[in-house]
């Protein structure tokens, strides 16, 4: 037996303490920033005008299935020779080294979010990518750890929010994201 | 023309800037390789202080999946 993974996101509103967004999808297969946060809205539909940004994008990863111990977790853009193209950034989160790290998720907005420090616009060896952490109930909640016997648990927020300035219109390659954790 | 002397995580290296204010009243930096980065239009000048320390805290050392790959074809040539 394994553990099942799934990549989650909220959108919407912030709401409740400690917050997370009003719509929270199970399962989520392609991140698509955005130029608003409804859910289901096709990023072909709401492009980002080159000069502003996306809204952030509030992932997260969840476990359930069979597991004993949830560790290690990194998050990174690790595919190589898929970079975004001139005139974009993608910055994300940083890495959890104390329960506090984790983002405090506020309703998406374009509005640079200047937590997001870590500059994840060119591939990275997923050993440097940020460290993620696991914890019960959702990734807006405390009490996050290194290391996770809860089950089913949840990652930090894995946010990120591209930047453009000069990009040339049309889509971005096809990047990939990878969240990296030990199981046993 | 402001400039700033900051870290690019791209070239990991501290590196000229230029600072510019964009369309949305953010602060845009831009370094001579093309890439940039933004921080918010309301920061005070200690939190911009605090976000560019943030910045090259968290992204020194960032080592590119492209330096592994490179790395390990040297080693292949070992054998």
């Amino acid at each position: 037996m394994a553990a099942t993974f799934q990549f989650g996101r909220d959108s919407g509103d912030a709401a409740g303490s400690p917050a997370k967004g009003t719509v929270r999808t199970a399962t989520v297969t392609d991140v698509n920033w955005k130029a608003v946060t409804t859910e289901g809205t096709l990023y072909s539909a709401s492009p980002i005008t080159d000069g502003a940004n996306s809204v952030e994008n509030w992932l997260y990863g969840h476990f359930s299935g069979t597991f004993n111990q949830i560790s290690a977790g990194l998050f990174a853009h690790t595919n190589e020779g898929a970079d975004f193209g001139a005139g974009i950034t993608l910055k994300g989160p940083t890495s959890m080294t104390v329960d506090g790290d984790n983002e405090t998720y506020t309703t998406p907005s374009a509005t640079t979010n200047a937590n997001l420090s870590v500059n994840m616009t060119s591939e990275i060896a997923i050993t440097s990518g940020s460290a993620v952490w696991f914890g019960a109930t959702g990734p807006e909640a405390a009490s996050k750890a290194a290391s996770m016997t809860t089950n089913p648990c949840y990652t930090n927020w894995l946010v990120t929010q591209l930047q453009t300035s000069g990009a040339s219109a049309g889509d971005t390659s096809t990047v990939t994201l990878t969240l990296r954790y030990n199981e046993n | 023309m402001k400039k700033i002397l900051t870290f690019n995580a791209i070239t990991q290296k501290d590196e000229e800037a230029v600072v510019t204010i964009d369309v949305n009243g953010e602060y845009l930096l831009k370094f001579e390789d093309g890439s940039f980065f933004k921080l918010p239009g309301d920061l005070t000048k200690k939190q911009i202080q605090d976000a560019l320390e943030a910045n090259k805290k968290n992204n020194e050392g960032q080592i590119s999946q492209a330096k592994i790959e490179k790395a390990n074809e040297e080693k292949l040539k070992n054998i």
